[in-house]
């Protein structure tokens, strides 16, 4: 079969699936596969008008399956459009799966260097695999002419993958995440004069895991921001402790100094982009006008994942941008600024107090809306204030553990717990809300902190309110817009 | 007893005898009782008002083979107002019985309210010491809260039938807050101390009288015993002074210190009910060595009282449990209001710590429904339902705390009350969230040490009370599921939860109505 024909036959299981997805948790303004799973964005690149976006898919099942990339474009990074299967595996160098990679636009074509994956033996073992870099390349942007091997693996890596190409100084290079014979997680360099032709036998060891427990980096991206060296990566192996690394794994940011020819020296400690529940495998890119702009998998590996029953899986995060602040190296990520553009009614919020164990609805059904409260800690007295979205989310601040949590409890599909962000100093709290059907996106004081989880209410369960209990809580003002619908249904 | 300047007793206009009151009272309740429709909430074993409020359990003495329990009663509505004494039995501590009410306020040394007191027995007859409540026409400079309040007295030979005797003990100038006595036998002389409050100051504290003749109290003659130290502080309610451990001078005082401000975990029901533990003989000052503690961490548990056992040597204790200003969703059928179980307590003198166990004798709660709980690994974001109704049980189950490796692992009673280890900020937090109630919040308690957690837990229909590790700490809270929505739940979340197994108890509806 060729490789038209495997996309052909992927494409026609979603179509034939789709009938039957189920759109009780399907967003209205966040990309989600058509039909069955969707999980880390990849290859993402602004190309002839276009932002593109790739993302790890299995379209024959929502749980396991050789992975394929799925496809949705946007002008506008709001407003985006499914389009059928741009790679699907089966070729001798990624008979197993197309795993994650990036996109560079050279001589007006559109080079996508992904993972070839292979299972040497005949059931999936993640300790008996063989990974390659590869190369696919399209004149539009939609049909890919595959190109084989670019990079195999240097000896004792049999984890390696997730390669992120760029030009710099003349030259191309490429980081992979690897995972070594003794289990470290790294960063492998590799550079070329010409992009189609890589010598693999040459490559440096970038950067390692300080962290002992972390085994493998996925998912790097390295780029820098004003006078950093950035290096966005997913590690695996992190131990929990206390408030921190509590997800299955995590995604995040270490900054530092590179030249070519020379290792990454860190400067910072990791930081997570996203302290929520469900972030994970970002991928950032420039946008037209040369902001850095990220996206996540907005979902979390081994969590319960109630869509899987209504036959699609995984969203993925607004695009946010990736700021650094000149003199306090502080970094943050606010959501981009096109989402006003969807914004619909609008209801101000006054200045107001909500009374000692009293709550106040703002909004009958909280479907696709976007909430900002600007809260008053100095003045707010209650043990616990926020925003209770049904019976099952809460967003709120805890004044006896002093933080902002974001609680969510659906015991009903075994999903509860909670994730938090201790509470800045300042007096205002600026709480900045993205509810769609099936998720929210918490930005803290214009994203100092971001929280992202997803949520499952009953479709009658979606009362938003504002609350107090123990005390009141005051509120500065507030804004909330419904959110029009800008991802194809 | 507790009242707020924002809740200023409604007038009270009494007429008739005092017993035409109690039992004008009385058929009030059977009205109300008769008429009520839902009993959701209604405990089966715990103690609560026919109908109307309750709030602190007073005058708890064992007297002729019987537990008396008199309560803060209005018997009129479901909130607080001119408080009566109601009044149940048991002779075992598992099976009570409601009786008349025992006291009505309207008297000339009462006339707006019996508030909380003490009962000690003597000569083979029960005397209750309370405190008379008046609300004066307006404030003064020297009274901002236009209260009279007084020590008074009242008589029963048979612990049913009281005779009001009248004031005898009136507040000492400069104080308007003097409530809530206790009285007891020291040295062939009789003590008793109040909660008061200062008006210059403002500050809570302790003061005590003696006399020996049990009701001729010379009120002139009178000392500061305790005062507060932090200065938040505005009024000790409720005081309870025994001696614990093994010397008789060591004297725990039990209270209830209201403005306490909250920090972090601490401090965060409304008000607080703990102890301090020091050193006093009469005559002398009081000296603490122990400071305030906190005696339980639930959202539920003020106005502990403690009473002797029929033994005459175990100290045991009941509170009530509620908290004031917190929202009662049982008004809404008429009554609210509820006491914990009865509990031992026992002090640690190295540690300084009093515990509270459930009393022995509420082994006779239990039906001959008994289920052996299993010994189950709940997996990764998984769980198991032990029980699909939860209403009234007892569970005795532990988990292994090492080999637990889940973020969050513990009990789910229904979708609004969760009971779990919480790895996150190393502690046992017990959550309950009803926003449709608003009651929503947790209390908790750090980790215990040690490999087992221990968790014996008594549900009934509207509380939870959780005794971890033989007491180390305690939970006490009211719970408010929906019909339909107890099914009681081990789960996991991110990580493995080891639940070592235990026991499980049907238990029996006790009170009498």
């Amino acid at each position: 079969m060729s490789h038209e024909q495997r996309i052909e036959e992927a494409n026609n299981a979603v179509l034939a699936i789709r009938k039957s997805v189920d759109k009780e948790f399907y967003p209205h303004y966040h990309i989600a596969p058509y039909a069955r799973s969707m999980s880390a964005p990849c290859g993402m690149i602004y190309f002839k008008g276009l932002y593109h976006v790739f993302y790890q898919h299995q379209p024959f099942a929502e749980e396991s399956g050789p992975m394929h990339w799925g496809h949705s474009t946007s002008e506008n990074m709001i407003h985006w459009r499914h389009h059928p299967i741009a790679l699907a595996p089966g070729e001798d160098w990624d008979r197993d799966g197309c795993f994650c990679g990036s996109s560079v636009a050279y001589d007006d074509r559109l080079y996508v260097f992904y993972t070839g994956h292979h299972w040497l033996t005949d059931i999936a073992d993640d300790s008996q695999i063989y990974q390659v870099q590869c190369l696919a390349i399209s004149e539009n942007g939609f049909n890919f002419e595959k190109r084989g091997i670019v990079v195999k693996p240097p000896a004792g890596f049999s984890h390696f993958r997730d390669p992120y190409v760029w030009f710099q100084d003349g030259r191309w290079w490429m980081v992979c995440g690897g995972r070594d014979s003794k289990d470290q997680g790294q960063l492998l360099l590799y550079s070329t004069d010409d992009l189609e032709d890589w010598d693999d036998s040459t490559f440096m060891i970038l950067s390692k895991s300080e962290d002992r427990n972390v085994y493998m980096w996925e998912h790097p991206c390295f780029f820098p921001l004003q006078r950093h060296q950035m290096l966005m990566f997913s590690p695996q192996g992190m131990q929990p402790e206390d408030y921190m690394f509590r997800n299955r794994y995590q995604t995040g940011l270490l900054m530092g100094l590179w030249r070519p020819n020379a290792t990454f020296s860190v400067t910072s400690a990791f930081k997570k982009l996203d302290l929520g529940h469900d972030f994970y495998c970002a991928q950032t890119f420039l946008t037209r006008d040369g902001r850095r702009v990220f996206i996540g998998w907005l979902d979390m590996w081994d969590t319960n994942m109630p869509t899987k029953q209504h036959h699609w899986t995984g969203m993925l995060s607004l695009p946010r941008v990736l700021l650094v602040d000149e003199a306090t190296g502080r970094i943050r990520t606010p959501p981009i600024k096109e989402l006003e553009s969807i914004r619909g009614n609008h209801q101000y919020l006054p200045r107001q107090t909500v009374r000692d164990n009293s709550q106040v609805r703002l909004l009958f059904d909280c479907t696709s809306y976007e909430v900002r409260v600007l809260f008053d800690m100095e003045k707010s007295t209650a043990e616990k204030y926020g925003l209770w979205l049904g019976r099952g989310l809460e967003i709120y601040v805890d004044e006896q553990s002093k933080r902002l949590v974001v609680n969510r409890h659906y015991p009903n599909y075994g999903i509860s717990g909670y994730r938090s962000y201790a509470l800045p100093a300042q007096a205002l709290l600026l709480v900045h809300a993205y509810f769609d059907m099936s998720s929210v996106e918490v930005f803290v004081n214009e994203g100092e902190a971001v929280l992202s989880t997803r949520i499952y209410p009953a479709r009658k369960d979606r009362t938003l309110s504002l609350f107090a209990a123990n005390g009141t809580a005051h509120i500065t003002r507030g804004d909330i817009w419904a959110l029009n619908q800008s991802v194809m249904q | 007893m507790s009242s707020q300047a924002q809740q200023r007793a409604p007038a009270y206009a009494p007429r008739g005898t005092h017993a035409e009151r109690l039992a004008a009272a009385d058929r009030e309740a059977a009205a109300r009782w008769d008429s009520s429709t839902n009993c959701t909430w209604y405990p089966d074993y715990h103690l609560a008002p026919h109908t109307g409020w309750m709030n602190d359990p007073t005058g708890l003495v064992h007297f002729r083979d019987h537990y008396h329990v008199f309560y803060q009663y209005h018997p009129y509505s479901a909130e607080w107002g001119p408080m009566h004494w109601g009044h149940l039995t048991s002779e075992d501590l598992v099976h009570w019985q409601h009786e008349k009410a025992a006291l009505a306020p309207g008297d000339a040394c009462d006339r707006d309210g019996c508030f909380s007191g003490t009962a000690v027995v003597h000569e083979d007859r029960m005397y209750v010491f309370y405190t008379g409540h008046f609300v004066l026409e307006a404030a003064t400079p020297s009274n901002p809260d236009a209260i009279f309040e007084q020590q008074c007295v009242a008589v029963s030979s048979d612990g049913v039938n009281f005779e009001k005797l009248g004031a005898v003990v009136r507040p000492p100038p400069g104080y308007v807050h003097f409530r809530d006595p206790k009285v007891w036998q020291q040295d062939g002389r009789w003590w008793m101390v109040c909660g008061a409050r200062d008006v210059t100051k403002d500050l809570g504290q302790l003061l005590l009288f003696a006399t020996e003749d049990l009701l001729k109290w010379d009120d002139t003659n009178w000392q500061v015993l305790g005062m507060t130290e932090d200065k938040n502080v505005f009024m000790w309610e409720c005081p309870d002074y025994f001696t614990i451990g093994s010397r008789e001078d060591m004297k725990l005082l039990l209270f209830c210190p209201q403005g306490k401000k909250a920090s972090e975990y601490n401090y965060r029901n409304r008000f607080q009910n703990g102890y301090t533990v020091g050193q006093w003989t009469p005559g002398g000052p009081w000296r603490v060595q122990r400071e305030f503690r906190e005696l339980d961490r639930g959202h539920d548990f003020y106005a502990a009282q403690t009473f002797l056992a029929a033994d005459g040597q175990r100290r045991m204790l009941m509170a009530w449990c509620n908290m004031w200003e917190s929202p009662m969703p049982t008004k809404q059928y008429g009554w609210s209001g509820c006491l914990t179980l009865p509990r031992e307590l026992s002090y640690n003198e190295a540690t300084g710590q009093l515990r509270m166990l459930p009393a022995r004798e509420l082994v006779g709660l239990r039906t001959p429904e008994m289920m052996i709980v299993p010994t189950l690994l709940v997996e990764n974001n998984n769980d198991a339902q032990i029980l699909a109704n939860c209403t009234a049980y007892e569970l005795d189950i532990a988990f292994n705390m090492e080999t637990s490796t889940a973020e969050k692992y513990g009990l789910w009673l229904g979708s609004g009350a969760e009971l779990y280890v919480d790895a996150q900020s190393k502690r046992l937090v017990l959550n309950r969230h009803y926003p449709q109630h608003m009651l929503s919040g947790y209390r908790s308690c750090e980790m215990p040490t040690g490999l087992l957690l221990q968790l014996h837990v008594f549900i009934d229909r509207s509380s939870i009370e959780v005794f971890v590790n033989n007491g180390e700490a305690t939970f006490s809270s009211r719970v408010f599921p929906d019909e339909g929505d107890r099914a009681l739940r081990v789960f996991s979340v991110n990580g493995t939860a080891d639940m070592v197994g235990g026991t499980m108890w049907k238990l029996k509806a006790t009170v009498r109505h």
